[in-house]
Formats: C-alpha cells, sequence, structure tokens
C-alpha cells in the first residue's frame, strides 16, 4: 500500500502541500496573467504539462550522458526548444489565444529555470 | 563511470548533439507551421479590417469572415503625394516594407509621427455598401505610442471627414493605461469626430475633451505619452503628408 501513498503524494503534494503558486511564490506573474479567463488558463495548463512532460522524458532520456559542468544549459536548451514548439503550434492552431496569452508562453522557460535551480535534479 | 563523463571532447559531443537535434526540432516547427501562421495572421488582418468597417461581429467564423471581406472590403493603393488610385507597384506589394527602400519612400519631415519614411504607395481599403457605393475608407496609419510602434486602422466615412473607427491591431503599450487604445469604450469616442475645419487638420487628443466638440477626443487618462502618439499619428496620416490629398480628392468617387 506503500505504492498508493506515494502516488498520492506525488498526485495531491504540488496541489497542497507544496503550492508552487501559493507556497512557493513561483510564477507568479504568469499565473496572475494567464488565469483571467478559463480559456487561457486551461490552454496555459496544457502546454506547461506538455512541455515539463516531455522535458521530463527528453532529459531522462539523455541523464547518463550528460556532463554536470553544463547540466543546467543542456536542460535549459531543451526546455527552451519545447517551449519554441509549443508557441509555434498554438501560434498555427489557435491563433486568438495565442495573442491572449502573448509573452507568457515565452516565460514557461523563466519558471523552468526557477524550478531547475531551485531543485536541482542529482 | 565519472572521469569518462567529464572528459572534455565527451562534454563537447554532448552539447553539440543536443544543440544540433534542438535547432532541428525548433526549425522543423517553425518552418512547418509557417503557412497555417501566415493564414491566420491574414485572417487576423481581415477581421480587424472588418472590425474597422464596422461589419464584424463576435464569433464570426474564419468562412465568414473570408466571404464578408471579399463581398465587401476591397484593396486599392494610393499615390499619397498626388492622391490618386495607382496600379499595385509589385505583386504582393507592403507598405510597411516598401518603407525601409529608399526608392519606394519618402522622408517624413516636420513631425514627431515616430519613424523616418513613409511609402510612396500606401493601401486603402474601401468598403461598400450592398448597393456598391463605397460607404467608409479604411486608412492602414501607424505612428509611436509610448514603447513602439502602434498599428491600427482608420475608418472615415465617404464624405472623407467624418471618423467612423480607430481600431489599433497591434501596440505594445502599457496594459491598461496605453493598452487602452484597444478599449471599445474609447474606440467609441472617435465615432462621428471630424478632422479637417476649413481645410486644415483639425483633430486633436486633449485632456478633458468637450464631447460635444467634434474635433476633439478625450485622452486617455495615465497614458499622456500614448495618446500623444495617437493624436501624432493620425495629425500624420490624414495631414499633407499622409492621405490628405487623397482625402480631398476623394478619388473613390470616381
Amino acid at each position: 500500500m506503500a505504492d498508493t501513498k506515494e502516488m498520492k503524494k506525488a498526485l495531491f503534494g504540488p496541489i497542497l502541500d507544496n503550492n508552487p503558486i501559493a507556497l512557493q511564490v513561483l510564477g507568479i506573474c504568469s499565473a496572475l496573467a494567464i488565469t483571467t479567463k478559463l480559456e487561457t488558463a486551461l490552454v496555459m495548463s496544457l502546454a506547461l504539462t506538455s512541455v515539463v512532460a516531455f522535458s521530463n522524458l527528453f532529459i531522462s532520456l539523455i541523464r547518463n550522458q550528460i556532463p554536470s559542468s553544463v547540466r543546467i544549459i543542456i536542460q535549459m536548451t531543451i526546455i527552451a526548444s519545447l517551449v519554441i514548439v509549443v508557441d509555434q503550434i498554438l501560434k498555427a492552431y489557435s491563433y486568438e489565444i495565442s495573442k491572449q496569452l502573448s509573452v507568457f508562453v515565452g516565460l514557461i522557460i523563466t519558471n523552468c529555470i526557477e524550478w531547475v535551480v531551485l531543485k536541482p535534479t542529482p | 563511470m565519472s572521469a569518462k563523463k567529464e572528459s572534455l571532447g565527451k562534454t563537447i559531443g554532448v552539447v553539440v548533439a543536443v544543440c544540433l537535434v534542438c535547432s532541428i526540432v525548433v526549425s522543423g516547427a517553425a518552418v512547418g507551421l509557417r503557412s497555417l501562421q501566415q493564414t491566420n495572421a491574414a485572417l487576423d488582418k481581415k477581421s480587424n479590417i472588418l472590425n474597422a468597417a464596422g461589419l464584424y461581429e463576435m464569433g464570426m467564423s474564419n468562412n465568414v469572415i473570408e466571404s464578408t471581406y471579399s463581398e465587401r472590403v476591397e484593396q486599392r493603393y494610393v499615390n499619397l503625394e498626388e492622391g490618386t488610385f495607382v496600379e499595385a507597384p509589385a505583386p504582393d506589394y507592403d507598405m510597411y516594407k516598401a518603407a525601409k527602400q529608399t526608392e519606394y519612400s519618402t522622408k517624413v519631415t516636420n513631425s514627431n509621427v515616430g519613424f523616418q519614411r513613409r511609402p510612396n504607395v500606401a493601401s486603402v481599403y474601401l468598403v461598400r455598401d450592398d448597393a456598391g457605393d463605397v460607404s467608409r475608407i479604411i486608412l492602414p496609419v501607424h505612428g509611436s505610442g509610448l514603447w513602439d510602434l502602434m498599428y491600427g486602422f482608420l475608418a472615415i466615412d465617404a464624405d472623407g471627414q467624418t471618423v467612423r473607427e480607430l481600431i489599433y491591431y497591434q501596440q505594445k503599450e502599457t496594459p491598461g493605461l496605453g493598452g487602452e487604445v484597444q478599449n471599445p469604450a474609447w474606440q467609441d469616442k472617435w465615432d462621428g469626430k471630424e478632422l479637417y475645419e476649413n481645410g486644415e487638420v483639425a483633430i486633436r487628443v486633449v485632456k478633458n475633451a468637450n464631447p460635444s466638440n467634434p474635433h476633439t477626443i478625450d485622452a486617455l487618462s495615465g497614458a499622456t505619452l500614448t495618446s500623444n502618439g495617437v493624436e501624432n499619428t493620425i495629425r500624420y496620416w490624414v495631414g499633407e503628408q499622409g492621405f490628405g490629398q487623397f482625402l480631398k480628392n476623394q478619388a473613390w468617387r470616381s
């Protein structure tokens, strides 16, 4: 049953005990600017989730190859590329929303820097 | 293991490989989606023109925008100095690109509109009513605000004098202050204002404007520099160096 407990912690921890916006006070600017409308908030959370998920995937794939001296730069490069791709896709498929999100899609990278620098992966 | 991982050759190899893969992915996305993005940008421009034409309604589908635009709006080119219609100087002519080339543009004088050269030939959009007569003329205008150039459309009645709409579609003003140039409540203040008095450009953006004065528009509070920018933009573009001669000629009547 330890597994269920672990999963619960992974699932609800970031929302309740360790909320990045309310408790860690990170990414406030984007969060406030984006959540004025349901539509933009949903698209932004989708964009953020996919960037975090895919960057996690790719960095995990090559983590044993990454030299520790350039670890953060490589992670940044991968995250930045994913952010650009997401931005391009938004501009192509939902232009209206991408106009409302404006710079804040690009700011995903800033928040990732905060997370990476504050929580270095071993 | 760790000694091998840290070697200089390995580090450079990994960095180059990651950069290469990332750049291929990014440029692939940019090139692959470009045509869709251009369609979107063109559609956005058309919906802004329809907005200035007073034909836009919330929630219009892309097809409706396209068909309304092609039915009611006609793009023409105007030689600014002579104020007459001309053929497009080149296929896919873009007045903003032309302004950067010396053979297609003229230096701006006596104006703090915020750019150095204006194109010799500008686009205008003629809006026709159901009977086929020109009901509005839409002039593309741009000029500096506080932070950057602001691009918009000024819609004028067929009398060449009465303003109907001023729609900014691209600006980087401070949201909530200068960004209010896009606020419909402020845009509405332009409706019915008159550009000229006795043949001179008379339109002004001033503090505490009297709503019954046909030549003044109330400035945006907290955004003096943006309001000044709007005034300079409009006064430049309806003035002698801009569309002044065209509006005097009323070339759309013939």
